[in-house]
């Protein structure tokens, strides 16, 4: 019973459709209801039978029921139509109420029989109302009817316990209608009229079971209704049977008690025959229904079924769809971060991408595209005029050269020169590909374009410092750490005779002569160090076998972290060289020898010269010695030529030492070191004349000595020149009364020559070139005493300073002799 | 004879007869003095100023007055007579003059080192070497005064 009155069946597709049409019916229900009561009243008022009792000779509706269910249908109208705002809920509660309260009372009367004249209210004194017996009356079934319909009015959207107590009191109040219209149809009378009571008439019980059952599907989302209205099997089975249900009973009723009434049959072949017509008729509905129902529950089962699948179908479609949807959300995903890519590598690579519409002549470009171009931001507008705009004169025509060759070809590839906007030249390298149109013509390039004059000049830089390297006459090798010969210039070419191909790769070590592992790997311990190797002399081996002294020096060789990745060494052919050293070595060798034996005669010469002064003077001084003592101690026994001959052997002596001064004194000029110094030549003549005092006793000299220099001389070896050329001076002036010896300096040819001129005997220039010969005299040594060493001994002299002696002389005339040292110093004003 | 220990008073070292008698004529001619004796080689110069050998008996205390010293000798040479004279403190004091026929500059230079108190050279010429002989003794016998004798004996 709750199920019923429970809230909400599910009303199925329609649920507008089907408030729509629950609300009609309750409009309609109502109306029926208003009509009713107000036919009756009318016909009350006018006295028309019809409207008061519907079917003639029935009982005739009493006015205050009329009254009652006009008000009730109002109050249901109400319920049904307007929306609901709370004044209505509230008129139409009143309403409701008052239809109770009249039901109430009757009731009320009836049962404590109190006679309140509800019923005589209206039109009491209207013909017809008073009765054959009784006036009319409300009769207690009404009133138990507008009791129950006036609660449920009044209840209608009330909950009690998850139902509503207005379906129930619906239902209840139906089944008195039900009853009486039944009871009209059977023409059983207790049905519709209680024992004295006048009965419920008919128009009042249709009224009221209109009521009910307006009531009923006021609501039509709720109670039986709503499974009345639904488009489920249940209210589809509802809607067939339910009508049938109660009205074939009542029919069938009322056909059975007209053929009893008629006589046609008896009392219980009617009941048989009702029942079972009743039984045949309800039995094929149910039958017939519940074919349909199976057939629409197969086939609803086999929608079920299809329509699982096609759900299934559907998952199975949405799961692809959703792959679908990741992958390409992932192809998104992959084309966007490929692009951040690029832009990022043409950003970092400082490469501008572009894409020329070939028939618009406009092209898209990257910002750094333009920025090569010279352009802080994007230019509007780009086409190729503007790009051949900056590109040089020079590299005009190849740049257009290549643009037709891509036409054709489809690929573009060039460098060139470009003037950026800030007029700064630069080197572009730009690349492209070309797209066709169906027809095959190119309407479109797209390609990049980088700005490649770091590379380009340092291309330039590398051509150089390879021009530089291969031209050079000294051999260029690089190799790597592993020793393999990496580059070979062209003087490696001349000096090992490899040609580049066929030194490149191989190993450094064929260039060693056998055992050279040990100096390579010496060498390249101290490479891989950071070392530089300064040159030093080694062997290598030629590719004809033959071996070559050569100079080597390496360096390592860096990349651009630092990294040692090998060695470059420079080569050079020593051999000259070596042969050079060589031959200074055997030379000096020579020379050692040379000086070495030198030194070993020198040291002889000094021994002997020693020996000399020593051994030599003494038997001469014994001879002159004992001559003497001969002389003096034994002169009485002696005659005077005997005497004579002693003074022979004492002269002899004397000679023979002066000889060996002579000679002592001419090899120590030969021997000894020059001590060169700054010498006043006037200080030393004039010690010279000095010294000659002795010599020059007696005799008239006159002694002109002139403007003498300084000299830059051996003091020592200086004096005895002068000893030399003022003794001869004096000595071969002896013969002349007065004897002038002259002494200056003259300037010839730029330098100072110092003379010593005499007026004595001269000598004749034909036996000139003797005068300086080692014991060569010109004149007989009875005339003039003189061993012939003193002018040897000045020549050694004056050729040891790096001069020259010589001398002029008149035969009786007198003599001069000149010399020169080359290390002189011009005369520094002294004055004697 | 005079007395070898006391009355010295030159030492000539020579060893070439010649030049010893010529010397010695030379010096006796100037008449300065007849105390000369005469040794022939460096050793017995040493054992002579060292007192020592067949000098034992002299002393210290009598050393002469000059030695003339001839540097070629036998034995031993005359530097090395010079060197071991002029380094022991008994004998440094004693004048001795390089008597030699040589005029090299490294007798001169090596002499002056070793602390020769003269050179002379023997002049060939006798006249000259007389008068050398006399200009030398004039000086170191009659002009200088001579070391005083060493404190003790030998």
């Amino acid at each position: 019973m709750k199920h019923f009155f429970s809230e909400n069946h599910e009303v199925g597709t329609s649920p507008l459709r089907s408030t729509h049409i629950g609300r009609t019916v309750a409009r309609f229900a109502a109306l029926a209801a208003i009509l009713f009561g107000s036919l009756a009243l009318l016909g009350w008022e006018f006295g028309i039978e019809l409207f008061k009792s519907l079917i003639p000779g029935f009982v005739a509706m009493n006015p205050v029921t009329a009254l009652a269910l006009i008000l009730a249908g109002v109050s249901l109208l109400i319920q049904g139509t307007v929306e609901s705002g709370w004044k209505t809920r509230r008129m139409s509660q009143v309403l409701a109420s008052a239809v109770l309260i009249v039901g109430l009372l009757k009731l009320a009367g009836v049962l404590f029989r109190w006679n309140l004249g509800i019923d005589q209210i209206l039109f009491h004194d209207k013909p017809g109302f008073v009765g054959a017996t009784l006036p009319n009356q409300i009769s207690p079934n009404a009133a138990a009817a507008f009791f129950l319909i006036g609660s449920a009015l009044l209840l209608l959207d009330e909950k009690f316990r998850g139902g509503r107590p207005s379906q129930f009191l619906a239902l209840a109040a139906s089944i008195i209608p039900l009853l009486a219209i039944i009871g009209y149809a059977d023409g059983t009378r207790w049905l519709y009229g209680i024992a004295a009571f006048i009965p419920l008439s008919l128009n009042a019980a249709m009224a009221d079971l209109a009521l009910c059952i307006g009531i009923l599907f006021v609501r039509p989302d709720v109670g039986l209704a709503s499974l009345f209205l639904s488009d489920s099997a249940g209210g589809i089975t509802m809607r067939r049977l339910l009508p049938i249900a109660v009205a074939l009973p009542i029919l069938l009723g009322g056909i059975r008690m007209a053929g009893q009434r008629a006589g046609l049959y008896g009392n219980e072949f009617g009941a048989a025959l009702t029942s079972m017509v009743d039984i045949v008729v309800l039995a094929t509905l149910v039958y017939l229904n519940a074919k349909r129902l199976h057939h629409a529950d197969l086939g609803e089962t086999k929608a079920k079924e299809a329509l699982i699948r096609l759900n299934e179908s559907l998952q199975h479609r949405t799961t692809e769809l959703e792959a679908a949807i990741a992958e390409r959300k992932q192809r998104e995903e992959e084309l966007w971060q490929s692009e951040q890519r690029l832009t990022l590598a043409s950003t970092a690579g400082e490469v501008g991408v572009w894409d020329l519409d070939l028939v618009a002549d406009r092209a898209w470009r990257s910002l750094q595209h333009d920025r090569i171009f010279g352009y802080e931001s994007l230019l509007p507008l780009w086409s190729q005029e503007i790009f051949f705009s900056h590109v040089v004169p020079e590299d005009f025509e190849l740049v257009k050269q290549r643009f037709e060759e891509a036409m054709r070809t489809g690929r573009l590839d060039f460098e060139c020169r470009i003037i950026r906007a800030d007029q700064v030249e630069r080197w572009i390298n730009a690349k492209g590909e070309g797209f066709r149109s169906e027809q095959g013509q190119l309407i479109r390039v797209m390609g990049v374009v980088a700005d490649i004059t770091e590379r380009k000049r340092g291309e330039e830089m590398r051509e150089r410092l390879a021009a530089l390297v291969d031209s050079s006459g000294d051999a260029i090798i690089a190799k790597t750490l592993d020793g393999k010969i990496s580059a070979w210039n062209r003087g490696a070419e001349k000096l090992f005779g490899y040609t580049a191909d066929e030194a490149e790769g191989k190993p450094i070590m064929m260039l060693f002569p056998p055992g050279g592992m040990n100096e390579e790997a010496a060498i390249m311990a101290r490479i891989e160090r950071g070392e530089t190797v300064d040159s030093f002399d080694t062997t290598r081996i030629r590719k004809d076998g033959k071996p070559v002294d050569v100079s080597v020096a390496l360096s390592p060789i860096k990349d651009s972290r630092g990294g040692i990745v090998g060695a470059s060494k420079i080569v050079r052919d020593i051999t000259e060289r070596r042969r050079a050293e060589e031959r200074l070595r055997q030379l000096n060798a020579e020379l050692e020898e040379r000086a070495v034996a030198l030194k070993a005669a020198n040291q002889e010469l000094e021994a002997f010269t020693y020996s000399v002064s020593h051994d030599l003077r003494a038997p001469l001084r014994h001879i002159a010695g004992f001559s003497k003592i001969l002389t003096e101690d034994f002169a009485p026994h002696l005659p005077a030529e005997g005497r004579r001959m002693v003074e022979r052997i004492s002269a002899g002596a004397r000679n023979a030492g002066q000889l060996v001064d002579d000679l002592l004194s001419l090899s120590r000029v030969g021997r000894t070191e020059l001590k060169l110094e700054i010498v006043g030549l006037k200080g030393v003549v004039e010690g010279v004349v000095r010294d000659l005092e002795g010599d020059a006793a007696g005799r008239e000299i006159e002694w002109r000595i002139g403007e003498l220099p300084f000299l830059e001389c051996d003091a020592a070896l200086l004096k005895q020149v002068m000893i030399n050329l003022l003794g001869n001076a004096l000595k071969y002036t002896r013969p002349r009364a007065k004897a002038v010896i002259e002494t200056g300096t003259q300037v010839q040819d730029g330098q100072t020559v110092v003379y010593v001129r005499d007026n004595g005997v001269g000598f004749s220039m034909k036996y000139a070139d003797k005068l300086f010969g080692v014991f060569q005299r010109l004149h007989r040594s009875e005339d003039f005493e003189g061993t012939g060493v003193g002018l040897a001994t000045v020549q050694r002299i004056v050729h040891k300073h790096g001069g020259r002696v010589w001398a002029e002389a008149v035969l009786d005339k007198g003599a001069t002799f000149c010399f020169t040292l080359s290390r002189r110093l011009e005369n520094e004003g002294v004055v004697g | 004879m005079m007395d070898l220990t006391k009355e010295v008073e030159i030492l000539l070292v020579e060893d070439n007869p010649d030049d010893m008698e010529l010397t010695q004529h030379a010096l006796r001619a100037g008449s300065l003095c007849n105390r000369i004796h005469v040794a022939r080689d460096g050793e017995e110069a040493m054992d002579f100023l060292f007192c020592r050998g067949a000098y034992a008996d002299r002393s210290f205390n009598h050393p002469v007055h000059l030695v003339l010293l001839d540097l070629k000798l036998p034995k031993v040479d005359g530097m090395e007579v010079l060197r071991a004279l002029k380094s022991d403190p008994r004998t440094r004091r004693i004048p001795v003059i390089i008597l030699t026929s040589s005029r090299e500059e490294k007798d001169l230079m090596r002499g002056y080192d070793l602390g020769a108190n003269g050179y002379a050279q023997k002049p060939v010429d006798f006249d000259e070497f007389r008068e050398a002989v006399h200009q030398l003794g004039l000086y170191w016998l009659v002009v200088n005064i001579p070391p005083p004798p060493l404190q003790g004996e030998k």
